[in-house]
């Protein structure tokens, strides 16, 4: 956004009672659909979101480096850790906030997995990870976008000043209506501004500062001064972090997988991207590429249509909104078991003949104790016996042995009267609607 | 403020005549560099990397030839898609060229780089406009670069990975190679601007 601008105008987007409402301020001469994409954008979030906060962003539309679609500056805020705690704590609307905020590493700091810093112990920007957990600013600070300490109650909901700003290329091919599906060759306006507004709104990483601020590109700097951790990479983990203790994050820039959870990292929910320069050549504040995450995946290719997921809605619910609705980013399934009432059983009798002379007309007999029943046998002769092939019920078998020969019978049966019980449990954040079937009654 | 990734590529086949000067330095050799020897080779290329279009077209963004023609290709998904060109006169040309054809561009390797960026950055911060990871690839090759009145370098093939960051923090560097290159880039991107640009059929 130019500063120099003499002069500017608001657009408000009103919001529906209890939603954002977005205070578009727009460079004069903006054309009408970049107006109305953006407003379009803003109404994505608004059915999405609950939260009762103005959001202030600057919009433009001008001539950008070449390829660049669009260029975003985020205003943040520090708060430490605790306080960022305290005010997910007064949040908690849905499944998902609770599992999430009984998964968070105890005040007032957290652990981390961090690499390629001054002070690793592996060597000064070794790629090496190490666990840090002294408790330093980096581990008790927290860096926000304003938007998003204004949904947390940590900024005042209707605070003045700039939130963020966001320009996109006029040079390129912009598809301003979605609902008809988006031109071949064009980039979807509507979406791709609402991707932008996802990272004002909270999805960001402190990965890519990390990523940009060590060997080769800068750096290298002790860990203490990475304090970057943003809501979201409370809830990056991989299995290396994981491994260090429930809920340590990981805050490494490599290119090991890191995902999304909500329980302290036992279940993976999404994969995060890793890093431009040591991950996978897309900034770690988005979704992994090419797996069609969601709305925040890194790239829009031309005609794509795009869509805000039930992923995504996640992410925005825990790192401090309120969903709209009956929590409709939750992932529902209808789980149900059915388990036998008997437990089945395979056992095998095995007879044979030591000598030092033959047998014929041996009785093989088998009497199970207990409750067993439904039983069937087959029998299957070496060395010159013989048995009946096969059977039903208790054996009883006559059979011949020459010396060294042998007979083994594989039994088949049930024990019944015992008690089976199965039961499935959704994981966390997972609705199940019918709990009723999720357990075998005997 | 600004993100600093270099990557730099020199084939084997690149013969350092001379063993240059650190490119951190505030002063580099000025010379010329000769065409290649094909004449179908471009001396200079500009293309882009990363950000945040999927699958992006992967011709060159700008390709400058021995003789003066220079080539735009906007990809499909651009309001000007399509090729161009337009023809630079020998003076226009070697104007050109001068950005690029200092010891200090030609040298930059990634540890001159990381040089420059801790200096310029005394503090951890983050990119103060974010492109989403958008990178401009400068590729340059010529059979030699002169200067001083002798070929202090044979088969020229330098390839610059640059962000945008970096580009647009390079100005107010004191790293005299940076802003050359950075100049350059600056250059590439006007001609793909020019309104002599011509539309290729």
């Amino acid at each position: 956004m130019r500063e120099t601008l003499a002069t500017i105008i608001l657009l408000l987007l009103a919001a529906p009672a209890g939603a954002i409402d977005f205070n578009f301020v727009q460079q004069p001469g903006m054309p009408q659909e970049v107006v109305d994409g953006f407003v379009r954008a803003g109404e994505l979030w608004q059915d999405l979101l609950n939260d009762d906060i103005t959001v202030n962003l600057n919009i433009g539309f001008e001539l950008l480096p070449p390829m660049v679609l669009g260029s975003t500056r985020n205003n943040r805020i520090v708060v430490t850790y605790t306080q960022f705690v305290n005010a997910l704590g007064a949040q908690v609307q849905s499944a998902d906030d609770t599992s999430a905020g009984q998964s968070l590493q105890a005040v007032p700091a957290f652990a981390l997995l961090i690499n390629r810093t001054s002070d690793n112990p592996s060597g000064s920007g070794s790629a090496q990870t190490f666990l840090d957990d002294n408790g330093s600013a980096n581990n008790t600070t927290i860096r926000l976008p304003r938007a998003n300490a204004k949904a947390l109650g940590l900024l005042d909901a209707t605070a003045g000043g700039s939130d963020a700003s966001i320009t996109f290329s006029s040079d390129m091919l912009w598809d301003f209506e979605p609902d008809d599906g988006i031109d071949a060759d064009h980039f979807n306006f509507v979406f791709v501004a609402a991707h932008e507004i996802g990272h004002m709104l909270g999805f960001t990483s402190g990965v890519d500062v990390l990523d940009d601020n060590s060997p080769p590109g800068g750096g290298t700097f002790n860990s203490n001064v990475f304090t970057w951790v943003s809501a979201a990479d409370i809830f990056r983990f991989s299995s290396v972090s994981v491994a260090q203790g429930a809920g340590t994050i990981d805050w490494a820039a490599d290119n090991r997988p890191k995902f999304f959870a909500i329980d302290g990292g036992i279940s993976n929910l999404g994969e995060f991207s890793r890093g431009v320069i040591h991950g996978d050549d897309r900034q770690a504040s988005h979704w992994r590429d090419n797996q069609g995450l969601g709305l925040m995946d890194p790239t829009f290719a031309p005609g794509e249509v795009s869509q805000i997921t039930n992923l995504d809605s996640r992410m925005f619910d825990v790192i401090g909104y309120e969903l709209v609705g009956n929590i409709p980013s939750s992932v529902e399934a209808d789980l149900r078991i059915a388990a036998d009432t008997g437990f089945a059983v395979t056992y095998t009798v095995v007879v044979a003949n030591d000598g030092p002379d033959a047998v014929s007309g041996a009785t093989v007999a088998n009497q199970v104790p207990g409750p067993i029943g439904d039983i069937t046998w087959t029998c299957v002769a070496s060395g010159g016996a013989t048995c009946s092939s096969v059977g039903t019920g208790q054996i009883n078998d006559i059979v011949n042995l020459p010396v060294g020969s042998s007979i083994t019978y594989t039994v088949n049966a049930i024990v019944v009267g015992a008690d089976n019980v199965a039961s499935v449990a959704p994981p966390a954040g997972v609705n199940d609607p019918d709990l009723n079937n999720n357990t075998n009654t005997p | 403020m600004f993100r600093s990734h270099l990557r730099i590529a020199i084939p084997v086949s690149c013969l350092t005549l001379v063993l240059l000067s650190c490119a951190t330095g505030p002063r580099v050799r000025q010379g010329s560099i000769t065409p290649p020897t094909g004449l179908n080779e471009p001396m200079l290329e500009l293309r882009y990397e990363g950000g945040m279009i999927a699958n992006p077209d992967p011709t060159p963004f700008v390709r400058v030839y021995p003789g003066g023609r220079v080539m735009v290709h906007y990809p499909a998904y651009t309001k000007r898609a399509g090729d161009y060109s337009l023809q630079l006169n020998d003076e226009e040309l070697q104007a050109l060229l001068a950005s690029f054809s200092n010891e200090g561009v030609l040298t930059l390797q990634e540890k001159d780089l990381h040089v420059m960026a801790v200096e310029m950055r005394a503090n951890v911060m983050e990119p103060q406009i974010d492109d989403h990871g958008m990178e401009a690839v400068v590729r340059i090759r010529g059979e030699s670069f002169i200067a001083q009145g002798r070929a202090m370098m044979l088969n020229v093939d330098q390839t610059i990975r640059a962000s945008a960051d970096l580009l647009r923090a390079a100005p107010d560097s004191a790293f005299e190679s940076l802003k050359s290159l950075a100049a350059g880039v600056s250059r590439l991107e006007e001609l793909a601007r020019s309104e002599s640009l011509r539309k290729i059929d």
